[in-house]
């Protein structure tokens, strides 16, 4: 495979092409439709040059030349070859009106707004597919970094997307994953705190309507969450990542509760006095800040009323 | 709803303790914020934008306190208590409100 692509890119090179009759003519076939392209390019210019054929200065032939050349080219190599040779003639033409606008002809030209967008407009006719692409590109990228206008309809179509679909947000997909999973099955989001058999109190006091019946001593249970500071910084333009920073820091708060609460019931309380929830921040690492919460109390044994607890 | 940070409520009778009731809320960093609040600090001489923020951060913190009481039946909360934490952050601040107390039901 590989020795018959270095084969025919071999009988490619003009000195190969020359020594074979057949391919000699076909070569030489191919530089006539050349010439032809460049002679008609050159007359089209030459005529333009002698017609005044422009604007503010700016001569339609710099753009009509090259491609009369290119037309003419490749009318005559489809017709007499029945294969293109490429518009060569359109990229001499090109380089030939270049030099003798822009060089021979007119020396003083200067480098304005009319000139630019002649060079653009030169460059699109010699090379029209790969400029096309370039200044489409380019266009959309300027539109797209001014305005912001593809971020905003990318958000739009996602959260359309999103809101069809119904697709929850992530927190919670990845909470139900875990939930799935057992991992966390200790945590229930709908878990009411107040009935799991502690009477948990932020008084610094035994309230007189509550008899204690034994101190237990101090209970402290914590948290550590974690977010990441890209999102973060996100976050002053994009509410929800907000939102999901405060359910984070809830879910930390319930869950460092339960396990305070787990220690109580273990020890026999069932109640904790003077409660106190700290949040923390531990510090950054890789992008990601790191935070706690801590929650401490007085473990109790109230005697057990009905008509003035919870518990 | 009656709010108080005491632990006892004078003259009244608490009939019924409910527990522990807790609200949240977050300013979030938001890099305009920011700028804009330097920006007064420099002309008016005081960050009025993080004040609104913070107040507003405050309320939003006691509505949901307050919801969360009126859940359970209870007509006031004591033992209040509110703390802010800075959750740090490269471009702004992060502020976490939070408030919690003890609910109860009094006459």
């Amino acid at each position: 495979m590989l020795n018959e692509i270095k084969r025919k890119l071999d009988n490619l090179t003009i000195s190969k092409r020359l020594k074979d009759e057949k391919e000699r003519k076909v070569f030489l076939k191919e530089l006539a439709c050349i010439d032809l392209g460049i002679v008609v390019g050159i007359v089209t210019y030459v005529v333009c040059l002698y017609t005044h054929f422009d604007i503010y200065g700016w001569n339609f032939g710099l753009v009509l030349s090259p491609l009369f050349a290119g037309y003419a080219e490749s009318l005559a190599a489809k017709r007499y070859l029945e294969e293109s040779t490429g518009a060569i003639s359109a990229f001499i033409l090109f380089l030939i009106t270049v030099v003798y606008g822009f060089i021979i002809s007119n020396p003083t030209l200067g480098f304005n707004v009319i000139t630019a967008g002649s060079i653009v407009i030169i460059l699109q006719a010699a090379f029209p597919i790969a400029v096309n692409y370039f200044l489409i590109a380019a266009l959309l990228g300027i539109i797209s970094h001014v305005t912001g206008v593809f971020k905003k309809i990318t958000r739009f179509v996602w959260k359309t997307y999103e809101k069809i679909l119904k697709k929850e947000p992530k927190l919670k997909e990845k909470y139900d994953e875990k939930q799935n999973s057992k991992t966390h099955s200790f945590y229930d989001m709908e878990l009411d705190m107040n009935n799991l058999g502690v009477l948990l109190l932020t008084l610094e006091d035994c309230p007189k309507e509550l008899n204690i019946l034994e101190y237990k001593g101090l209970y402290e249970a914590s948290h550590v969450f974690s977010f990441k500071q890209r999102e973060e910084i996100k976050s002053g333009l994009q509410d929800s990542l907000e939102e999901e920073l405060l359910v984070s820091a809830k879910i930390a708060e319930d869950k460092a509760l339960l396990k305070l609460i787990k220690q109580l019931k273990a020890e026999g309380c069932n109640g904790l006095l003077n409660l106190n929830a700290e949040i923390e921040t531990l510090g950054a690492n890789k992008g990601e800040n790191l935070s706690q919460v801590v929650i401490r109390g007085t473990g109790v044994v109230f005697e057990e009323k009905e008509d003035v607890s919870s518990l | 709803m009656l709010l108080s940070s005491t632990s006892t409520l004078e003259n009244k009778t608490i009939v019924k303790y409910h527990g522990l009731v807790n609200g949240e809320s977050l300013i979030g960093s938001n890099i305009y914020k920011d700028l804009f609040s330097g920006v007064r600090d420099v002309v008016e001489g005081r960050t009025s934008t993080y004040a609104e923020e913070l107040e507003s951060a405050r309320n939003e913190a006691f509505k949901t306190i307050e919801s969360k009481a009126k859940e359970l039946g209870a007509n006031g909360i004591i033992g209040l208590k509110i703390s802010y934490n800075n959750l740090g952050g490269t471009m702004g601040n992060t502020i976490l409100v939070t408030v919690y107390g003890t609910a109860v039901s009094y006459k």
